[in-house]
Order: C-alpha cells, then structure tokens, then sequence
C-alpha cells in the first residue's frame, strides 16, 4: 500500500514545480499593474497639462489589462478563490460530495480545454490583423485567453492535488515573496 | 434556449465557480442550440473584457489596497471615535462612521469588511457586544462599500446599461449617506436597550489631531469624487489618480508603505482583480448568447403585458433582485440582467441613474443574505461565529436595508437630486 504516499510525493513535486512557475506570473503581474497605472498617470497628465495625449496609451493598457486578468485567474485557481456557491456541496455527505465535486472539476477541465483549444485558433486567425493604435499585432491581446488557459489547467489539477492528497498541507502555502 | 438558464443554475448549484458555469453553460448552448463555431466563446469573452470603462476596476482596487497597506483604516478610526465615540453605543457608531468612511475610498463591499472589521469587530466584542452581532453588524455596514462610490458593482452597471458611470456615482452618495445614518441609528437603540455606553468624550484639542492625522486619507475621495463630479476626469482617469495619489501618501506622507511590499501590494491587487473580472468576461459571454436568442425581447414583452404600473413593476424587480442575490455573485448578476432589466424600467418611466442604484443597492443586500453572502462569511470569520448564529442578529439589519431599499426605489430624488445639480 505504498500508492497513497507515492501519489502525495508526485503531488508535491508537480505543486513545487508550479508554484514556481506561479511565483514568475505573481511578478508579471506586478510589472503589468505597475506599467499599466504609469501609463495612465501619464496619459492624465499629459492631456491636462500638455494638452496632448498619446493616441496608443489607452489601447495599449486594455490589452495589458486581458493578460492580467487571465493569467491573474491561475493564481485565483491555484488558491481554489474562484467565486462559488459551494453551500449545497459543502452540506452534502462525504461521499455523494465527493462525486459532485469530481464531477464539477472535470466540467471546469472540459470547459478551460475547449477555451484555450478555440482560443488558440482565435488568436491565429487574428495574426495577419493590426491593432487601430499601436498597430501590433492583434494576436497579442487574443492570446491572453489561452495562454492564461493553459495555466489555469495547469493550477486547477494543482488544487485538486493538493486536496486529495496533501490536504493537511493546503495551509501551509508560501506566502509570495520577492 | 431557456435550457441554458437551467444548466447555469445546475452548475451553480454543483459548486462549479461562477465564472466557469457561465462559460460552460454557453458552450453547451453553442453547441446545441446555434450554428455558431465555438471559437465564437473566446472572441466575445475578450471583447467584454477589452473596456476603457472597466480599467477603472484594476485601478480602485490598486487604490484601495495601497490605502489599507498604509494604515488608512486605524486614522479613520480613530478620527470617528474621537467624534463619535462617547455617544451610547459608541463603539458601534464608529464601526459604521468608519466604514462609510472607507466605502468612500473602496470600490468593494468584501474589502472594506476585511479591513475595518478586522479592528472593530474585535473592539465591539470588547466594548460588551455579541461577537454574533459585531460581526453581522460589519457585514451590513460593508454593503456601504459598493453603494458609496467609487463602486465596482456600479461600474459594472454603467458599462452592461450604457449609462454614465460618473452619473451613478455621484447618485449612490445621498443613499449611501442614508443608510449609514439608518444603521446609527440603530445602533443607537439596540446599544441603549442593552446599556452599552459610549467611551470618554474626546477634547477638541484630540478631535483635530485625529483630523490632522486622517485628512491625507480624507482628501482622497474628495479628489476622486470631486474630479468626476465636475467633469474634469473619467472614472477610469480618476482611478488611475487615486492609485497615484495613494501612492505618494502611503510612501512618502504617511511612510507606513515599504518599497519592498509594492511588489505584493500589486500582484495582490491584480489576482483580486482577476477574480472579479473573470466572472465579467463569462457573463459578457452568456449575455451575449442570450441576446442573440432573442431573450431580452421576450423577457420584456412578457412584463409590459403583464405588469401594468411603474410601482408593480419596481416591486417584482426588488423581489426578484432580493432572492437572487442570496444566491448569485452581484457583478455576473448586474452583467446579465441590467441591459435586459434597464430599457424595461425606462419604458415605465423610471430613470435608467436611478434604476441603477436600486439595483445594486439590492445586489449589495445578496451580499450579507444567507446561504451564499461574501460580506457574510469574512465578517462571520473575523467575528468567529458561525453562519446560523450571525443569521440571527442579522435579520434585523436587513430589515432596515429592505426599509432603505424602497425609501431609494419609491423616493426618485434621494438619487436624482444630486446628479441633477451638477448638470
């Protein structure tokens, strides 16, 4: 009966490896908010007190502000903080709960792989497309979605690792540091 | 189509988030019910979030949490206790003073319970109130944190009904004021019925040094208010002066912000910004998907033939707002139903400004309503009681929010008057 701690000590490595991978999107998140507030303060500032304002700035910080919300959702499914209405579930019997809560985890799996799968090809087929403003290419903004699917698989068998197998260390997550 | 409705309320009920309900609802009605190509699920999430308007969101949210890391809420607290403390009941009149003065900073109902309650429920318990009612009593006082602006849920319904966001604002104040001193008061009576006096009345002398010390934090809404109120700013570009302005005073005013906790302080802000705005994303989605199906229109047909006043119509509304926001998240709430519930309300004659706070007003009452409230269950958990025993000190508080609810949704100048002198 060796196969429980096995599992939990495959579990651990897949979490550290992500975790890590994780610590690298809580600093990108950070370096788009900051980019993004900088841009604004100065798009302000310049049309009040230059009278002149930059005709790419506002574009540019709503495409930032896609990839911060996509990847900033595989943080969210890591933390398991996704907005739920988990009263019903969490009132039911050991037994039927964990059925339901299987089953609900694999329609997240199914729902986020057909989203990057139609994501991706979205994203292709804007390749060939310039933006209005800044005139990149509007693959950019698209991949956000995808690309933030792809780790948001990635965090949810993450957390659901870590509740089967390691639940009693589910507390004891790093805290981000830099 | 209507399946859909029915699968999404499965999903909810299955304990799937939100965000991922939405999604997977519509793309069950993709496949099903349309022609459509699923790649069609992707494009229309992008395109709900891809918003100057919604850039505000990130920005309040920076905002508000590089306040609070600045040690925002102790000044505001202490301001309002030496102002209000000695009065019977003291310590319950600064925890809704406190938060109002909060909610003028925060765009959130769940932040601002998080980050006053975290001192005053404890304060309350000291002071010789229930725990159960300390933190019922914070759980309410935080819905002022989406009425007052600046105002997520506000935002949101400025963007989904086309109506000016700087507009609503400015009209969620008189309620938002309203109801703070509907909840002084009755803190006032249960305190008095129960003989819980007020703390020693601070000298003049003490008022002005807790003002001197709060006024940076106090300035803040008025430069964001102020800044949208008279035209100069957007929403969005006064949110993005907050953050700088929250900035310089936690940094270099107040210092109680170090250089190395900006990194945290901003991926922070960003994964809660993340979590609101991806349930956006979805319900832009499966709104989407409902207008094309034509549903609005037969929604509103079927009310304008049915529901002959404008006084019936608002009640239905209140009704229906109220029991689903017991069991909904407010913003997908606000997303779907406001570009479906809105032209109803003005083809009755009721003023789209208005009809807005009442709706979030009521969504703000889902937030503290058993089984699903997040104000509920922070405050539940700073207070360390359990959801059925807060229940019970609670009903009352939302009795009085109910009263607040239809002063708001039958007395149309408690919104409109202020909105309507700035022209």
């Amino acid at each position: 009966m060796s196969e429980p701690s096995t599992m939990a000590s495959i579990a651990r490595r897949y979490i550290r490896v992500l975790d890590m991978i994780n610590r690298g999107i809580m600093f990108l998140l950070f370096v788009v908010l900051a980019t993004m507030a900088v841009i604004m303060v100065a798009h302000v500032c310049t049309r009040y007190f230059l009278n002149h304002s930059f005709s790419w700035s506002e574009e540019a910080v709503r495409y930032m502000m896609l990839w911060l919300v996509f990847l900033g959702a595989a943080i969210v499914t890591r933390r398991a903080g996704m907005i739920a209405a988990r009263v019903v579930v969490d009132n039911l019997p050991r037994r039927p709960r964990l059925i339901v809560s299987a089953l609900g985890g694999g329609i997240v799996v199914v729902t986020l792989g057909v989203l990057v799968v139609a994501g991706f090809a979205v994203a292709i087929s804007m390749a060939g497309r310039q933006s209005a403003a800044t005139g990149i290419s509007l693959m950019l903004p698209y991949l956000s979605l995808p690309v933030g699917g792809v780790f948001m698989i990635l965090n949810h068998f993450a957390a659901l690792l870590q509740s089967y197998f390691l639940p009693a260390e589910a507390e004891t997550e790093p805290e981000v540091t830099y | 189509m209507g399946t859909i409705v029915l699968v999404l309320l499965l999903l909810v009920l299955l304990g799937v988030p939100i965000a991922y309900s939405l999604i997977a609802a519509s793309l069950f009605a993709i496949v099903q019910f349309t022609a459509l190509p699923v790649e069609i699920a992707p494009q229309r999430m992008v395109a709900a979030l891809d918003s100057f308007p919604l850039l505000a969101i990130p920005f309040f949210i920076l905002a508000g949490s590089l306040m609070s890391s600045g040690g925002i809420a102790r000044r505001l607290i202490e301001l309002a206790k030496s102002f209000v403390g000695h009065f019977t009941g003291g310590v319950a009149l600064v925890l809704v003073v406190t938060t109002m003065l909060f909610a003028a900073m925060s765009g959130s109902g769940s932040a601002t319970v998080a980050s006053v309650g975290a001192i005053m429920i404890p304060a309350m318990i000291k002071s010789g109130y229930s725990r159960h009612f300390a933190g019922a009593k914070q759980a309410v006082a935080g819905e002022l944190g989406v009425i007052l602006p600046p105002s997520i849920p506000i935002i949101l319904f400025g963007v989904a009904a086309s109506v000016s966001i700087g507009d609503l604002f400015v009209a969620g104040v008189v309620p938002g004021l309203m109801i703070g001193a509907s909840l002084i008061i009755y803190a006032y009576f249960y305190s008095k019925k129960r003989k819980i006096g007020g703390g020693p009345k601070a000298t003049w002398a003490e008022r002005r040094t807790a003002f001197r010390r709060a006024l940076f934090a106090l300035f803040m809404p008025v430069i964001v208010l102020g800044g949208i109120y008279a035209g100069i700013a957007t929403p969005t570009e006064a949110a993005a002066f907050a953050v700088l302005y929250a900035f310089i005073v936690g940094l270099f005013v107040y210092r109680e912000i170090r250089i190395r906790d900006l990194p945290k302080i901003f991926a922070e802000s960003a994964v809660i910004t993340a979590m609101i705005m991806i349930v956006i994303a979805a319900a832009g989605l499966f709104g989407w998907l409902l207008t094309q199906a034509r549903i609005p229109q037969e929604i509103s047909s079927f009310i304008t033939a049915n529901v002959n006043s404008a006084f019936v119509f608002l009640l239905l509304v209140n009704l229906f707002l109220l029991v689903l926001g017991m069991f909904f998240e407010a913003g997908a709430a606000i997303l779907i139903l406001a570009p479906i519930l809105t032209p109803i309300a003005v083809s009755y004659g009721i003023d789209p400004v208005q009809f807005g706070i009442i709706m979030v007003v009521n969504l703000a009452i889902g937030m503290v309503t058993p089984p699903v409230g997040v104000n509920l269950f922070i405050a539940a958990e700073l207070s360390k009681s359990k959801l059925e025993q807060i229940t019970k000190p609670l009903m009352p508080l939302v009795l009085v929010m109910i009263f607040d609810l239809l002063l708001i949704t039958y007395v149309p100048p408690l919104t409109l008057w202020l909105p309507s002198l700035s022209g």
